[in-house]
């Protein structure tokens, strides 16, 4: 009896062990905390904008658990829409005020960092930045610019890019060019000794030679875009002033530009209305090889090859590249870029585990895969040599204009300012606004609109 | 008795009042009490008062934006919506009925096509480089290409919205020629009319009413329509082809990269005029061009 009471017993606690053990087991379970982070990334051209977000929190999770902690992560990254149908996204959530409807993290356009940063929907990351100096001491200086709005730094840079102008080396040896001479004139723009109105004469020629088609010797991209301050920049412009940090109008480099624009058409080496052209069929004639000079982005290189046919071995030995050259003999040449750029929202509830997948997000590694996979080029000093980002020549050479590129203002009125632009580009292309007239109505037009927060030189 | 009456009728038009409050007249209010606000990226209801109609008068571009608005209204109106609809309905009922069927599905073809690739296909037609269709048939005669959309934009954008209006004008106008009683035009042709004056004698006369109906119909359709200029010429260059309705959406919706260059509040004052001209036209067609006539009993005697 005493035995059977001895067993009864030890039987009982057996049980009641191996269910606290269990439990607790089932506990242990439990307490693994899952974070669903929402991640908001427009596409451009780009997956892995947005698909490199799934690999980082992959790389995230790997690490928490390796370090013990009790905390995984879920990234939610919608499939944005076209450009308008993503930015109306965000601002529909940001205007609720929830945070539940609100991404944590968010990939917006430079000129809305200082936007959004008066409006109080992101945050300062100065602090957070500083957590991390092994990612972001690495960072390209100038890449901080579009970051940076009164003071602090409200973004990190997603990726960049330079706007060039390329060239075909076989053309200019049917002109009569020898082989130094072609591979030095990347040298003579940097130099300054050429210039657009080099450029402007050498197009002539093309056409006189019968190389390509009258309205084929230089274009333009067709469409709206940062681009279109390349001209004015030339001419020794400015799209802020650095001793206010307002945005800036210097009249007499606008009319420069709008007259520069007016030449290439009148001399017929652009077509009248270029900017009536959809992209496609500007893609096609570019890569079929009908154009003597091309302004477009470096991230048109892998698009024109993959895309559009044109053969990579040609365009290996024969497409050259360089900035837009200086508007005046020993003047600068130049670029611009529109990074995109990378925010914590004020929204966010977890904004330190936000700002720790976005910190994997910008590693070497993730952003090198989607700057080889969407023609973007490198925003830290060590992408340069990594083996996945420097095995292609073009992306190693294409960073060297990024030193000299102005970036895209962050400031508001930004985006009015470029949009409008465009609009009296697009007026004295089409021979609608003579250049007088078109710095006058834009001048005005952006006063009216932007009012103290833009500074007009007369 | 009468209750029931009322309620009956009441049910029976609901769905189609539940339809107008919740599409036309709330956005309608919304639109209103937007159009005194200075909204922008922030959707903030701050009101202004009456700033963005005064800054309307102020609009350098807006006397372009009308004038560009009644060019495409009228132009369209007059030479496709009407016009040509017309001459097709008129063309395609005496030819007799496969031939005429053939011809009425080609013309639909237009309606069927999704926008973009309409609008695609037009590129491609009026592409400003030789391999434009236009400018290929140019240089058979040895004739420069044109740049099509720079150098004749209202035309451009006239075309491309007139062949999608076409197809309903021409739809409408043949079944009301088609029911004509045939003894009127036998009658005509045994008094020795000829088939012009069995035309403009018989035919368009007994058609006026669905004529006055496409008119009214397509002025008001063609008044905020803009899908297609959007996805053609986009309104340019420099504001060339840009109605009223396309201008509206640009400030209000199309930002590019950009968020923070919307202005919902203008955008809406600019949108609060359509309504205003749309309920004023509406009105007027229905006083002038007797409209409650027309629908009260059959026009068109059937036998």
């Amino acid at each position: 009896m005493k035995l059977r009471t001895i067993k009864t017993i030890t039987l009982i606690t057996a049980c009641v062990l191996i269910f606290s053990f269990l439990i607790m087991g089932a506990s242990c379970e439990e307490k693994i905390n899952t974070v669903t982070l929402k991640a908001w990334a427009p596409n451009g051209g780009s997956p892995l904008r947005r698909e490199n977000f799934f690999e980082a929190a992959e790389i995230l999770n790997k690490q928490l658990e390796a370090a013990g902690a009790n905390v995984r992560v879920k990234v939610e990254c919608p499939v944005p829409g076209g450009w308008d149908a993503y930015t109306k996204a965000n601002l529909l959530a940001l205007g609720t005020g929830e945070p539940e409807k609100i991404a944590d993290i968010m990939i917006i356009a430079p000129e809305d960092v200082g936007s959004f940063a008066d409006a109080g929907y992101i945050i300062s990351l100065d602090d957070y930045i500083a957590k991390y100096p092994e990612t972001y001491t690495d960072i390209i200086p100038a890449l901080w610019v579009p970051c940076e709005y009164k003071g602090k730094k409200w973004s990190v840079p997603q990726d960049t890019e330079v706007r060039m102008i390329y060239y075909h080396k076989d053309y200019l040896t049917k002109l009569g060019w020898s082989k130094n001479e072609i591979e030095k004139l990347p040298e003579k723009v940097f130099n300054g000794e050429f210039t657009l109105d080099d450029l402007v004469g050498l197009s002539e020629e093309l056409i006189n030679a019968g190389i390509v088609d009258k309205g084929h010797g230089f274009w333009f991209r067709p469409k709206p875009g940062a681009d279109w301050y390349l001209y004015m920049l030339a001419y020794g412009g400015k799209l802020v002033n650095p001793e206010t940090g307002n945005l800036f109008i210097d009249k007499a480099a606008y009319l420069k530009s709008f007259e520069f624009m007016k030449k290439v058409v009148d001399t017929g080496i652009t077509m009248k209305g270029i900017t009536s052209l959809d992209w496609p069929e500007w893609h096609q004639t570019v890569a079929d090889g009908k154009v003597g000079f091309i302004q477009a982005g470096c991230y048109h290189w892998a698009e024109w090859q993959f895309r559009f046919g044109l053969d990579s071995e040609y365009a290996k030995e024969n497409i050259g590249y360089f900035p837009i050259p200086a508007g005046v003999k020993g003047g600068k040449p130049v670029s611009v870029s529109h990074p995109m750029q990378a925010t914590i929202t004020s929204a966010s509830l977890h904004k330190d585990l936000a700002f720790l997948l976005l910190t994997i997000y910008e590693s070497v590694y993730l952003n090198s895969k989607h700057a080889v996979q969407s023609g973007h080029l490198a925003i830290r000093e060590s992408q340069l040599s990594y083996p996945l980002y420097a095995e292609d020549e073009f992306y190693v050479k294409a960073a060297k204009i990024s030193p000299i590129s102005t970036m895209t203002p962050s400031m508001t009125g930004s985006g009015t300012l470029q949009k409008t632009y465009f609009q009296f580009v697009e007026g004295v292309l089409a021979g609608q606004l003579t250049p007088a007239k078109a710095v006058e109505l834009f001048t005005n037009q952006m006063k009216s609109q932007l009012g103290d927060v833009v500074e007009v030189a007369e | 008795m009468k209750r029931t009456r009322y309620i009956k009728k009441f049910l029976l038009l609901a769905p189609g009042l539940i339809l107008i409050v919740l599409f036309f007249v709330i956005p309608a209010i919304v639109t209103t009490i937007m159009s005194f606000t200075g909204m922008d990226f922030r959707l903030k209801w701050n009101f202004i008062g009456i700033a963005n109609f005064y800054n309307i008068l102020k609009d350098f571009l807006v006397p372009r934006i009308i004038s560009n608005t009644a060019i495409y209204l009228i132009g369209t109106l007059a030479v496709f919506n009407v016009g040509l609809s017309l001459i097709l309905a008129i063309f395609t009922t005496s030819i007799g009925k496969r031939p005429g069927v053939f011809y009425k599905a080609i013309f639909l073809l237009p309606r069927f096509t999704p926008p973009v690739v309409y609008a695609t296909i037009w590129m491609l037609i009026l592409s400003p480089t030789k391999n434009g269709l236009f400018n290929s048939i140019l240089s058979v005669f040895g004739i420069h290409p044109v740049n099509w959309f720079v150098e004749y934009p209202m035309f451009s954008i006239i075309l491309i919205n007139g062949f999608i209006g076409t197809s309903l004008g021409m739809l409408v106008f043949s079944s009301a020629i088609e029911s004509i009683p045939g003894d009127y035009i036998k009658a005509a042709e045994v008094d020795g009319a000829s088939w012009i004056q069995t035309i403009i004698h018989i035919k368009l006369p007994i058609i006026r009413w669905p004529l006055l109906f496409i008119l009214a119909y397509n002025s008001l359709s063609l008044l905020t329509s803009y899908e297609y200029i959007m996805l053609t010429t986009d309104g340019g260059p420099f504001y060339s082809s840009e109605v009223w309705a396309l201008y509206a959406y640009h400030l209000a919706f199309s930002s590019g990269q950009s968020s923070t260059s919307f202005r919902f509040g203008y955008g809406a004052a600019l949108s609060v005029f359509l309504v205003i001209t749309g309920i004023i036209a509406s009105v007027i067609y229905w006083r002038v061009f007797k409209f409650k006539e027309m629908m009260s009993e059959p026009q068109i005697e059937i036998d």
